[in-house]
């Protein structure tokens, strides 16, 4: 490439992005874990292993697992319709996809509220068979699947449409049915951007904060997950404690940036037709 | 195993793409369907596979040898499929590609492992690709990706080899072989075969018989010497070389184009003929010889090639092309600008709505 900058206009803009990439990411990341191990290592295993926060941890991690295999099925399913097929109001669904990305999480926690709450629309009715959904961990899974959902369908989506059908036609000329067309050809054309949208979707789901706050009530211990556990611990000044729980949260994104960036390397590895 | 189809017809939308078309692929014949892209040649070709389903139609058949397939599911249909673009599994090794038929059968009908590698690896030998299986199509030319699909779709030994457009996206030198390479392959194997292409000499060169298309329906079938020598009508004419082409009228019985005169089809005094003419039809003479013709001038030479190109500028809008020996060319002592007159050693007039 030619470089028509002067060399201080191309060191200026470079020292530019580290210093705002150091104020806005890394600083805060360092002062989230400096906050957690002020009071020593002692007080954050401490803040991290009361009962009220291995509850929350549990919580957090029971509706991951709620979660992500409905999303996996719903990603997969939306993508090979949208991806593979062309109908009309196809381009109207495609759009509607992303619909929880565009709407609030305060509104999309207001929204099963205004459903399932007691003076919603199906809240009598539920109330009547002593189900409950708001306050309790249905709403919370709904919610985490409603903020969460559009992940592996936006990924999965976009190389399903640039690979087309033929694969799958040729498979079927061959004698192949449904389930060994999807599991021989499909799946493995497509199964590390499902990850990648998983992984995404999960990472969103555990720190999923507004419309889950809606929906929860804030129980301790019974429907408090990390992030408004987070929130608890803050409001009630202890603030290490919040720090250190805030902590597990960090390393999660962490770990998320890293397995991020194994597959995008994957995933343009398999782009360029090579192994997978 | 023969293939006969009839009265099939497929509309998307307004659009008819393939109208009421009928044709017989007789057993181990090959058979190219030839046509402009658009003309619904691929349409017909996938419908024959199953992937597209016909307009429902009451005398709308589709049988190989005597077994109505209409109904049936594009697995049970026993046809190979080539695509266009190989279609190969991209995640699968060649081997693995070539295997697949073999594997997805039900496990009944299943080969054995043993059976299935040396199936694999037979096909693979006739396709000339040993020592590839362990590659991924990525990894592969174009040729040998369309010979790896070939291969595929030959191992389940089906009963119709369809292909769509099989050399299609490779370079002029590839394809040229790969052609007499597939010609070879089927007097070997002798599969029923159609295969779709929208390039005229492919068809001429490599198929039993071909059928010409044209928006949905068909317009000639026969032989390559039929179609090329004998072109039912201007459109065939047009499509199977490379044409010059007159616009006139018919007067007291003749089609006259200018300083030409031919035999007319029967045809209403005054209606508008055309003239068709392939560039090996027409001769040159020099204007001071004095022969009637068309007058001209030489535009411009084109030596390279078996053939000598000559294009002539005269009355009309149009260049006119004659190929002639390049020994011609020499014995006249053409230059651009010469002066010369054109005669007519063969051509086709046509007086139908057919306009061009």
């Amino acid at each position: 490439m030619r470089r028509d900058e002067p060399a201080w206009v191309r060191w200026a803009l470079i020292l530019f992005a580290w210093v705002f990439c150091g104020l806005f990411l890394v600083l805060p990341l360092a002062a989230v874990f400096g906050e957690a191990l002020r009071d020593g290592w002692q007080a954050y295993l401490a803040s991290v292993t009361e009962p009220d926060a291995l509850a929350a941890l549990r919580l957090t991690a029971l509706t991951a697992a709620v979660v992500l295999p409905l999303n996996l099925a719903f990603g997969l399913a939306a993508a090979w319709c949208l991806g593979k097929f062309r109908f009309r109001g196809r381009a109207l669904l495609t759009t509607l996809i992303d619909l929880p990305f565009a709407v609030s999480p305060i509104t999309a926690g207001l929204i099963f509220v205004l459903l399932f709450g007691l003076h919603g629309w199906l809240g009598p009715w539920l109330a009547e068979r002593e189900w409950r959904v708001i306050f309790a961990l249905p709403g919370i899974w709904l919610a985490s699947l409603f903020v969460t959902c559009p992940f592996v369908a936006r990924e999965v989506i976009p190389l399903m449409q640039e690979q087309g059908c033929d694969e799958e036609l040729a498979a079927l000329t061959l004698g192949a049915n449904g389930w060994q067309t999807f599991w021989r050809v499909t799946w493995p054309n497509v199964r590390w951007a499902v990850l990648y949208g998983a992984i995404l979707s999960n990472a969103r789901c555990m720190g999923e904060f507004g419309a889950v706050s809606v929906v929860s009530g804030h129980i301790r211990g019974l429907t408090n997950t990390l992030p408004l556990h987070v929130e608890i611990l803050y409001n009630e000044y202890q603030f290490s404690a919040a720090f250190a729980v805030a902590s597990l949260l960090s390393l999660l994104a962490l770990l998320t940036l890293l397995l991020k960036k194994l597959l995008e390397w994957r995933l343009t590895r398999q782009r360029q037709g090579e192994p997978a | 195993m023969s293939l006969a189809v009839s009265h099939l017809s497929k509309t998307f939308g307004p659009h008819r793409a393939v109208d009421d078309v009928s044709l017989r692929v007789g057993d181990g014949e090959l058979v190219a369907l030839l046509g402009p892209s658009g003309c619904g040649k691929t349409t017909l070709l996938r419908m024959i596979a199953g992937l597209e389903e016909p307009d429902p139609h009451p005398a709308a058949s589709l049988r190989f040898d005597d077994r109505e397939v209409a109904g049936e599911a594009v697995g049970r249909r026993e046809v190979g499929f080539v695509f266009q673009h190989y279609a190969l599994f991209r995640q699968l090794t060649v081997f693995e590609n070539v295997a697949f038929g073999l594997r997805v059968k039900p496990w009944r009908e299943r080969p054995p492992r043993a059976e299935i590698r040396e199936r694999v690896l037979e096909l693979l030998r006739l396709v000339q690709l040993e020592g590839f299986e362990q590659r991924l199509p990525g990894q592969l030319s174009g040729g040998q990706r369309q010979r790896v699909a070939l291969a595929r779709a030959l191992a389940v030994r089906p009963r119709v080899l369809l292909l769509d457009e099989p050399f299609g996206a490779l370079d002029a030198k590839v394809r040229a072989d790969l052609r007499r390479w597939l010609r070879r392959l089927h007097d070997e194997l002798h599969v029923t075969s159609l295969f779709v292409t929208h390039d005229q000499e492919e068809a001429l060169e490599v198929a039993d018989r071909v059928v010409v298309m044209q928006r949905g329906r068909v317009e000639q079938d026969g032989s390559p010497d039929e179609v090329f020598h004998h072109p039912a009508n201007a459109f065939v004419t047009d499509f199977l070389g490379q044409v010059n082409l007159f616009h006139g009228r018919v007067q007291d019985g003749q089609a006259v184009f200018g300083p030409l005169a031919v035999d007319s089809p029967p045809a209403a005094e005054g209606q508008a003929a055309r003239l068709l003419v392939r560039p090996h039809e027409l001769e040159i003479h020099p204007a001071r010889v004095g022969r009637p013709g068309l007058a001209a001038t030489v535009a411009r030479l084109q030596l390279a090639g078996p053939l000598a190109k000559v294009e002539l500028r005269g009355d009309g809008p149009d260049e006119i092309v004659v190929s002639l020996s390049h020994e011609q060319v020499a014995t006249l002592g053409l230059r651009v600008g010469d002066a010369v007159t054109v005669g007519l050693k063969g051509h086709r007039v046509y007086v139908d709505d057919y306009s061009i």
